[in-house]
Order: structure tokens, then sequence, then C-alpha cells
């Protein structure tokens, strides 16, 4: 196994350091943000990409003016290098003692018993050191010698279904960028083949050299590995979620989760139909929001008794209702005037949008209570705080209606007519 | 009728929503199975009452779209793919149903076209299988009653018919066409 490499990166006057974190993905995948002012990279075994460690450090210089830089075997070595090391220098040893990062008061204690350097501190019996001085300054004299372990909190986990293309010459034109995306797609989609799997969502990233970071994200109803699907929906996003910038250096598509799809041989014959292409063409171009499946929720108020889900979940099954329902319900219940001719009855005629609407024959009620224990109190819908009483009605023409009343002749408010639904 | 594998557009008055009760006929027999998109601006579906009238809810995809073209380009990838769609719109171009009825055809789908307009517009296109508008008819409760003319259909004669809905049996669609009569 190689050795680990980390490299160290202190910028001042970034303020959003995962954001660089992320930008700095190019590089490697295995990306942290370091405050107060850096990043820290590890490198292992990437570097030869980029034409070994200097090249990498020319690179990542020439993209981010005044930054300071090291590499070492650990990241506390890195870390205290880059901020008081002589370039290229390997040996942490020389540096004064605040390359350590350790706190102020116990440097200052240190530094009274003459102990300025890394190297005088490294001489000094670790027993003593930590009965002295508690255990931060052996603690972190041993995480950057590499006897100890440390830390790194990377952005994202270690991507398994991952792949990058990087350009020297910065891309900018759409056909670049849409090439470049169908021969991600392709590799990425051989290899998620051969493990028989299937990718459930994806994200494109695009690495600016002005160290921003553009991505696009599709999420699929079924697991999905269709090439020429993925590649055409991130190429219809490509216009208008990603600006190029000055150029795009470096593209990375991965699956961000992956799913068993079992692998199936084509025959001559009738194939099975199979929907999830069309699903998840158009869960990525409406929007995750715009497009949903409904799922039944014990309650008798009439809006609350269907709940939205996700187009992935799978369906329940559905009771009957024991009740004629509307095909449509109003989001709003709409409030009309009526006429009934006794009080508590059903109206012999109503208004809506304009239209005067002769009853032939209503039925009901059916008398629904709010269940307020489950549902948050609605101030600007007062027709949900009371009791309803539901009428099916005819009109003269044939259209039929669901209308329902809040309040009671002669109770403490006024009655009052709503059109709640609409029956096919 | 023959309701497989095409497009059919039904009308009905505004303020009404009998058109929706022909398509839930219209699906009880065409699409039996498999996912059913509903696609509309409003997005007022109500599942229950699809539940009521024999539509399993739990196969239906709901989707709510920002305008006529996103509504008639999704419902045209859905039919494409196979999956019945119904669709909501108010403005239909002949090209637009052109494209419709092609991709039903590729997809072997049902689509169903529905929109509050007269029964005659200028832009009334021979694309789709069938034209119907429909009215609602005086009924019961338990029974409610559409009439639908058929304006056009690809061999067939334009007529009245009487369609009643009965409670949650259109899963078994032979017994709700057999009352359909020929009014006129």
């Amino acid at each position: 196994m190689a050795p680990r490499r980390i490299l160290s990166l202190q910028c001042a006057g970034q303020a959003d350091l995962a954001a660089l974190a992320l930008w700095a993905q190019a590089y490697t995948p295995l990306t942290a943000p370091d405050p107060p002012d850096g990043i820290m990279l590890d490198i292992t075994g990437c570097a030869h990409l980029f034409g070994g460690e200097p090249g990498l450090m020319a690179r990542l210089a020439e993209r981010l003016p005044g930054a300071r830089m090291a590499i070492a075997g650990t990241a506390a070595a890195a870390w205290g290098l880059a901020r008081y090391g002589a370039a290229g220098a390997e040996d942490i040893l020389p540096l004064p003692l605040a390359a350590l990062r350790l706190p102020v008061e116990t440097t200052a204690k240190l530094r009274k018993i003459g102990v300025r350097m890394v190297g005088q501190l490294a001489r000094l019996p670790r027993a003593g050191l930590m009965a002295g001085y508690g255990p931060a300054p052996a603690l972190r004299l041993a995480q950057a010698l590499g006897e100890a372990p440390e830390i790194l909190r990377c952005i994202t986990q270690p991507p398994e279904w991952r792949e990058v293309e990087h350009h020297l010459e910065p891309l900018l034109l759409p056909a670049q960028l849409q090439g470049a995306l169908t021969r991600l797609s392709g590799r990425l989609c051989a290899r998620l083949a051969d493990a028989a799997l299937g990718a459930r969502s994806l994200v494109a990233r695009f690495h600016r050299i002005d160290r921003v970071c553009p991505e696009i994200g599709l999420t699929f109803a079924a697991p999905c590995r269709d090439e020429v699907q993925i590649a055409k929906l991130l190429i219809e996003k490509l216009a208008q979620d990603v600006d190029p910038g000055f150029g795009i250096e470096a593209l990375s598509l991965e699956a961000i989760s992956a799913e068993k799809l079992a692998l199936v041989q084509r025959d001559m014959g009738a194939e099975a139909p199979d929907h999830s292409r069309p699903l998840n063409t158009l869960l990525n171009r409406l929007g995750g929001a715009k497009i949903w499946r409904v799922t039944p929720h014990e309650s008798h108020i009439p809006e609350f008794a269907a709940r939205r889900m996700a187009v992935s979940a799978s369906a329940a099954a559905w009771p009957k209702p024991g009740h004629p329902r509307p095909i449509r319900l109003l989001p709003r219940p709409a409030l009309i005037t009526a006429i009934a001719p006794v009080p508590d009855d059903p109206p012999v005629q109503f208004n809506w949008g304009g239209k005067m609407h002769r009853i032939r024959w209503a039925t009901g009620p059916e008398r629904i209570a709010r269940d307020w224990w489950r549902h948050q109190f609605d101030p600007t819908r007062p027709e949900t705080e009371r009791i309803r009483d539901y009428y099916q009605v005819e009109d003269m023409e044939g259209a039929r209606f669901w209308l329902f009343r809040t309040g009671m002749h002669e109770g403490i408010t006024a009655p009052c007519w709503y059109l709640h639904g609409v029956f096919a | 009728m023959h309701a497989g594998s095409a497009v059919h557009e039904l009308r009905a008055p505004s303020g009404t929503a009998a058109h929706v009760g022909l398509a839930m006929l219209v699906l009880g027999v065409a699409a039996r199975q498999g996912p059913v998109l509903w696609m509309s601006a409003a997005a007022d579906w109500y599942p229950p009452g699809l539940a009521w009238a024999g539509i399993d809810p739990a196969r239906c995809l709901f989707a709510q779209a920002a305008s006529d073209a996103e509504a008639l380009g999704s419902t045209e990838l859905a039919l494409r793919g196979g999956m019945a769609g119904v669709v909501e719109c108010h403005e239909l171009s002949r090209l637009a149903a052109k494209k419709l009825a092609v991709a039903a055809r590729q997809g072997h789908a049902v689509g169903l076209v529905l929109r509050h307009a007269p029964a005659r517009t200028s832009q009334d296109s021979t694309a789709f299988t069938s034209r119907w508008m429909v009215n609602p008819a005086p009924g019961s409760p338990h029974i409610p009653r559409l009439q639908a003319k058929l304006l056009y259909a690809k061999g067939a004669m334009p007529g009245d018919y009487l369609l009643e809905i009965r409670e949650g049996q259109n899963g078994a669609a032979p017994h709700i066409i057999a009352p359909m009569r020929r009014a006129g």
C-alpha cells in the first residue's frame, strides 16, 4: 500500500471552505475543510495524474494565487509545513512550536522551559511531558510523526461509483461538455453493469478553473444504468444549470446511491413492459415535487384522506370509500351563496362562479367533524374548524357537486355554504 | 369502440367534470393494468373519488405542469414509454395532437385529452381516434349518468350515447358498457 500523502492548503480570504473543498475534489475525492483558513486534501495515489506532487502544487498555486501549501505523510505535519515551513521542506523538527497547532497557553508554558522548536519537544521524555503539560503536546507531536491517528472530516464519503475526466485545456463549448458527459456516463454504466447495479441518484460536478463547482443532480424512480438516458437527461439540464464561466477543467459523475439491478437478457419474444424509463425521465424533467403517488391516510376530513409520496415509494392498497366521493376536490372550498327553504336542509339553489344552479336532488347530510387533535389550527380558514354537513347535489343540467355547510341555524355562528368538489 | 394504442379527446362544458367520468370508463376498458399518469395544471384530482369509480389510485401517478406545452410534452413521453396518460389542457394545436397520436401508437398506450371546450373549435384535428363532447345527464345519487356525443371517430358513425357510472364496477368494464345505449 502506498504511503499516505496529505496536502494542506492555506488560503486567506476564502469565506466558504466547504465550497472550496468541493471544488478541490477535481484533484482527489477526499477533501476536508480545515477551519479557520484552509483545506486538507488526501492526495494518496492521485498526484501522478497531475505531473507528480510538484506538478499538482504548481497547478493549485496557479488556480489559488497567494495560497500556501505543503505535502507530508500526516495531516498535522502538512499543516505545520504549509504555514511555517520553507517551500519543499519535509521535516517538521526544525519548525517553531506553533507549527503543532497547540493552544497558546501550552506554547507559552513550554517556551518558559526553553522549548521553542518541535525538535526540542521531541527530545523530551513523553511521560514527563504528559504529566506536566497535559496530553495535547504529546498527542499533536505523535500525530505529526505518524504515531497516532488523526481524523480528517472529509466532505463526502469515499466514492465507489465515480468517474472523472480531466482536461488540460479548459472546456467552454456545450458540445465539448456534452461529449464529456456521454463518455462519463458510458464508463460509469459499464462499471455498474459489471456489478449488476443501477444508480438511484447521480450527481455530475463541473470543476471550473475559478474555484466554483456547479452541479447537476438526477434522481431515479427505479434503479437505472441506461447510459443513453443518463447522458440525455444530463445534457438537457446542462444549458440551464451549468455556467462554464472561464472554463471547466474537470468533470466528475458519481452515483451517490446504487441498488441491485439484475442483468436482463434481451430476446426476440415479447418483453414485459418496463415503465421505469419514461418515469425516470418525467421525474427529472418535472422535478420531484411536481410528480407524486398518493397513499391513503386515515382521516375523515376529505382534504386529508390522501397524502402525497415520492414516485419511488411502493404504493399501498386503497380502501373503497363508503360514500360517493368527487373526482375533483377544490384545494380551498369555495364560499357560495345558497338558498335553503328550511334551515339545516339542503339548498334548492346556489350561485357559483357567476352561474345559478337549481338543484334537482340532494343526498345527505354526511356529517364530518374536525379531528382537532391531529391537525394544526389554521386561523385563515374558519371553515376547517367546524363541523361540516356534506351534501351531494345535482343541478337541473345534471352536473353534480359536493357542498357543505358549516354552522347551524340559530347556532353560535351563522350557517355558511361552501362548494368543495365536483363529481364526474 | 377500440380504445387501445390511441388518443381520444374528451370535451365537457366548463364547470363540470363529466369528461373525467368518461375517461375513467375508457381506462376501465383499455388500461386495466399498468401505471396511469394524471397530468394537469391544477392537480386537484381526488384519489378517493377515483377509488370510488373503480380506478385504483395505487397505480396512478399525478403530475402538475406549469403550462399546456409541458403537460402535453410530458404526456407524450409517458405514452411513448407505454404508460396510459390522462392530460388536461386548454389549448391544443394540430401539431400537438398529431405528436400525441404518434406517441400513443409507438408505445401501444391509451391517451385521453380532457378539455373544457365547445364542441367545435377552429383547431379541431383528425389525428385522434375519437372526439367526444360529454355532458352530465340527470341521474340518481349512486348511478351518475353521462350523455356522450361522439363528434368524430375513425370508421364510426357519430351519435349520442348515454352512459352510467356504477359504484366501483369499472374494473369489470363490459358490465358498464352494456347499459350504454345509442340515443340518437
